[in-house]
């Protein structure tokens, strides 16, 4: 059936309507497919045989599931088997969809590559011996090699947008409080946001409007409905779009070409352009380092072994070297020196994008400085995760919303992407701006590209 | 403000930190933590020198009513009888964990 | 309370850290019910008070308004926006690694409340926190019942300002009356409800007669009744001056209560406490409460026992004792300023009659709840007796002639034989008479018979 091969959520949902096939077949489709390449890729770590005849979606890893194997790729939560929902994964449920699968992820979510897995490293499908980027690696890696139709995946800074752009696929982080995260393992409490990763616009619109919303279990959600995204998206505003020039600086070459291309395709469409000054992103990193350590080390304290899971003796090396920066950021002497301060350049950096916001609708922005890395790279660096993505924490640390899409490929044959920023609660512009660039460009196939090379 | 300004070093004491997280780290893991947390604390040390006086500081608050009703029904669903199997000990519906003197 | 060491003078200097749980139905951050006593173990347990992962806590907004309620009772300055902090620690009832609580921004600070002799006893700070599950230690092994994690748990804390164990007695009972009038816990210290952590140190006393903080203070805990309270402090008073009597100061350490001993032991010295590293609650935004919640909250609180009995006795001249006892129970007060007010009494009786009303009502074997019934009780009592004279005359000549040693004993001056013969006419007469013109006559008839 490789006539399927690359219908997004949507366009399923229509064949299946249209009763040309039936739920229970994509789902045997996807498992085929799952059966025939994972074990290449690596992007799940548990696989859902139960064909209940509906929809295949995969969901990452740290998205709690009822009789489900829940790890956040770590072995401390190997057997742990939660019963109950997160709420991302009710609404799917509730909305007709079955998960196909846990997908592969950095454990505990910390990491930038999907290699600190407990389970193997996921393979970039654009080439197997480069990674895919993380923390939603996997979830990235199953959507572009057309494992699932679509995955949820989580981002604190970074963790959707870098992978999709390094798969070649579409990754959109709602503002923070847009998506209920209960459920969701907890990495960094305060900038932890779930989001869809796509094959296509209306996929992401559709999505976003069945998770956004309201949760009386999370106290940190938005007390505004969805809104109608899907039904929207072709309408279309004359938008402004601000360039912060000094993050294209250390970029590499193909980035910069994409984003000269795409920057054409917005000009044609009516968008306008300005050029905008935001503060450095290395100024981000500190501040994005502290109060994600901070809330990394307080949300694993409660991993003892005693109500489940295996005790503290199981955490990877990351895992500590992170519980202790956290632990050391907060102790008393360096309180007010580290995490204060801290949240005090937070709040300084939101008022540095409400200042732009005045002038621009959206930002125009890399995701990050290169293509997929090679695996095993990023031992050479500390932090690897917090300096390849420098340009996603800003809007992170904000809590604003984004998305990161394809743009062309590198002289090796791996995607180049940039992102779109907009203002709270500013999605449905993203998803409309998002949607014509598509209608105009098909992403340059690079998504098709993608996909078709795991025919 | 150069981001990579240094400012004054800061001494990490693995032992204590070790402690204070409840981690059991052999000497070998002590070493490397040691270098990896004084490489990442040097780097981050630098907020330290940020300023940006010319920002007034903005509060974003997207949330209002966030308390429940007492009394409410638990909007949880959960599976009562499976809420210990994931436990290392459950005897005689207690949790059991080694003696604490 | 001064004690005499080596020839210097040491005064007591007691505070108190209270912890009350709200009587709420459901826990502090989840739906579970509250009521977690007699139950059976981990039976009042879900994902969030387990601290499952992913699960978020989510406030119950009557345990923030319990909370304010408190703060204002006791005089409280007010935080109308506050959050919650984590404060971290690792122990087997503590199921997240960290507590839930206030520890920058509490709802209430800087509070007092009065005593009956007028001295003032500030409190520190009123804030909301979750509980812990329960410990039971049994063979080799460590039970941990998780029914009481998450249960809405308020502190207070009061200034060391109690020097002597009397004004610390009235200060908690008063707490726990005003907490039970307030409906915010039904503070019993038997069933947990209401614990007690006295925190106490011997300081010299200057010449000005004023004193400082000593470098050391000792926490008492494991105290369940106030019995308890009283009997640690009047211990640790004892170790602590032998201590002093040899020169050393004693250790600033937290010490448990053994009730089976009647003694105090170490658990742990304060320097070796872990740091807490305190942050800011990131699952729960700030909370606000606006000036009308505030006032509708604080219209809801009746008059406090202490104010009450303030007000009977200076208004209405009561003693102390009946004033007190009155205003422990509101609905009895009511009932005496109903009746006072119908009875109209001009000023130079009011006192008279109020002792007698505060009487009735205090005395009653029966529950009174009519102001008339009680009316109608004081007419009676006040009513000039009417009683048959021939039929008493003949009663005291009767008891007379026939208890003739009690006749002279009298006559040899034992007053007590005197309330005998009443007794003894009392039977015959079956009540018929009062007791004091019986006494009258008698004493007339004996004294004629000299």
């Amino acid at each position: 059936m490789s006539e399927l091969l690359g219908f997004g959520v949507l366009q399923l949902k229509r064949l299946i309507t249209a009763k040309k096939i039936s739920a229970k077949e994509v789902f045997n489709y996807f498992l085929e497919r799952i059966k025939k390449y994972d074990r290449q890729i690596n992007g799940y770590v548990t696989v859902c045989n139960n064909n209940d005849g509906k929809l295949p979606i995969a969901v990452k890893d740290n998205f709690c599931t009822n009789g489900i194997r829940t790890t956040a790729s770590s072995k401390v939560l190997d057997n742990f088997v939660p019963n109950y929902n997160a709420e991302v994964v009710d609404r799917l449920l509730t909305n007709g969809f079955s998960i196909i699968g846990k997908t592969n992820m950095d454990a505990w979510a910390h990491g930038s590559s999907t290699e600190t897995s407990d389970y193997g490293a996921t393979k970039n499908p654009w080439n197997l011996s480069h990674i895919p980027g993380g923390s939603s690696g996997g979830s990235a890696a199953v959507v572009s090699s057309y494992l699932a139709p679509a995955a949820i995946g989580s981002e604190t800074a970074g963790s959707i947008r870098q992978p999709a752009g390094w798969c070649g696929v579409i990754g959109f982080k709602p503002t923070y409080g847009r998506v209920s995260r209960f459920g969701l393992i907890a990495m960094a409490s305060s900038f932890d946001c779930p989001g869809p990763i796509t094959l296509n616009t209306e996929d992401s619109a559709y999505l976003l409007s069945i998770l956004a919303g309201k949760d009386n279990k999370d106290a940190t959600t938005i007390d505004k409905p969805a809104e109608d995204y899907l039904s929207k998206l072709s309408d279309r505003e004359p938008l402004t779009i601000g360039i912060p020039e000094e993050y294209f600086n250390e970029v590499q070459k193909e980035t910069i070409d994409g984003f000269e291309k795409t920057k054409q395709v917005f000009k044609k469409l009516g968008y306008k352009f300005k050029k905008i000054k935001l503060i450095s992103p290395e100024y981000a990193i500190s501040v994005y380092t502290i109060i994600q350590r901070a809330e990394v080390a307080s949300n694993l304290a409660r991993f003892d072994g005693i109500r489940f899971g295996n005790n503290k003796s199981y955490f990877g090396f990351e895992a500590k070297k992170r519980i202790m920066l956290g632990n050391f950021v907060l102790s008393a002497g360096y309180y007010s020196a580290f995490y204060q301060q801290a949240q005090k350049l937070r709040d300084k950096i939101k008022a540095d994008f409400v200042k732009v916001f005045h002038d621009v609708d959206l930002i125009l922005a890399p995701v990050v400085p290169t293509t997929a890395l090679k695996l095993g790279e990023f031992e050479k660096y500390p932090f690897f995760g917090e300096l390849i993505d420098k340009f996603n924490e800003p809007a992170a640390i904000a809590g604003l919303p984004a998305v990161s899409f394809p743009t062309g490929l590198d002289k090796n044959n791996l995607p180049t992407s940039l992102q779109l920023i907009g203002n709270y609660l500013q999605e449905l512009k993203l998803l409309q701006t998002l949607y014509a660039f598509e209608q105009e460009t098909k992403f340059f196939n690079v998504i098709k590209s993608g996909f078709k090379k795991w025919k | 403000m150069d981001p990579k300004a240094k400012s004054k070093k800061v001494k990490i004491d693995v032992d204590y930190l070790a402690q204070l997280s409840k981690l059991k780290l052999s000497d070998k893991e002590k070493q490397r933590l040691e270098k990896h947390l004084t490489s990442t604390l040097d780097f981050v040390a630098n907020i330290q020198s940020f300023n940006f006086k010319d920002l007034d500081s903005v509060n974003i608050e997207l949330v209002s009513n966030c308390m429940f009703k007492d009394g409410q029904v638990n909007p949880l669903n959960f599976d009562k009888k499976k809420l210990f199997k994931n436990a290392r000990s459950f005897i005689n519906n207690y949790f059991e964990v080694d003696r604490i003197l | 309370m001064e004690i005499e060491i080596n020839n210097k003078t040491y005064r007591l200097v007691l505070g108190f850290e209270i912890h009350l749980e709200l009587a709420t139905k459901s826990k502090m951050f989840c739906r579970c019910p509250a009521d977690w006593f007699g139950q059976k173990p981990n039976t009042l347990v879900c994902p969030i008070c387990l601290g499952f992962p992913g699960c978020l806590p989510y406030p119950n907004e009557k345990a923030i308004e319990f909370t304010y309620k408190i703060a204002l009772a006791l005089n409280c300055k007010i935080n109308s926006e506050f959050y919650f902090d984590r404060k971290h620690y690792f122990y087997p009832d503590l199921p997240k690694g960290y507590q839930i609580t206030q520890w920058n921004r509490p709802i209430g600070y800087s509070g007092y409340l009065n005593l009956l002799s007028g001295k003032k006893i500030r409190i520190t700070r009123v804030h909301l926190e979750e509980d812990t599950g329960k410990l039971i230690h049994r063979q080799g092994k460590t039970l941990v019942d998780y029914n009481r994690a998450g249960v809405p748990l308020v502190e207070i804390v009061t200034e060391p300002d109690f020097d002597n164990l009397e004004d610390a007695k009235e200060f908690l009972e008063n707490l726990q009356l005003i907490f039970r009038k307030i409906r915010v816990s039904t503070a019993n210290m038997e069933k947990g409800s209401m614990r007690l952590e006295p925190n106490m140190s011997l300081a010299e006393v200057k010449p000005d007669s004023s004193i400082d903080l000593p470098d050391y203070k000792v926490e008492l805990k494991n105290i369940n009744s106030f019995r308890f309270a009283k009997k640690a402090v009047e211990y640790e008073i004892k170790r602590q001056v032998e201590l002093i009597k040899q020169g050393k100061l004693p250790d600033q350490e937290t010490r448990g209560y053994n009730e089976d001993k009647g003694i105090t032991v170490s658990q742990r010295k304060k320097e070796e406490a872990l740091d807490y590293r305190y942050f800011p609650e990131p699952d729960i935004p700030v909370i606000r409460i606006n000036k009308q919640d505030l006032a509708k909250i604080k219209a809801q609180i009746p008059e406090l026992p202490i104010d009450l009995a303030k007000r009977l006795i200076k208004t209405y001249s009561l003693s102390k004792e009946k004033a007190v006892i009155l205003a422990k129970k509101s609905n009895l007060a009511k009932l005496f300023e109903t009746v006072l007010k119908r009875l109209k009494s001009s000023p130079a009786v009011k006192q008279k009659t109020a002792e007698k009303i505060a009487n009735i009502l205090i005395n009653s074997r029966v529950k009174l709840n009519d102001p008339d019934e009680i009316i109608k009780l004081y007419t009676e009592s006040i009513k000039p007796a009417s009683y048959d004279k021939t039929k008493l005359a003949t009663a005291v000549k009767q008891v007379i002639a026939n208890n003739a040693q009690a006749a002279t004993d009298y006559k040899r001056g034992k007053e007590s034989a005197i309330m005998y013969l009443v007794g003894q006419c009392m039977r015959i007469l079956k009540g018929q008479a009062p007791a004091n013109k019986i006494k009258e006559l008698l004493i007339k008839e004996l004294n004629q018979a000299k």
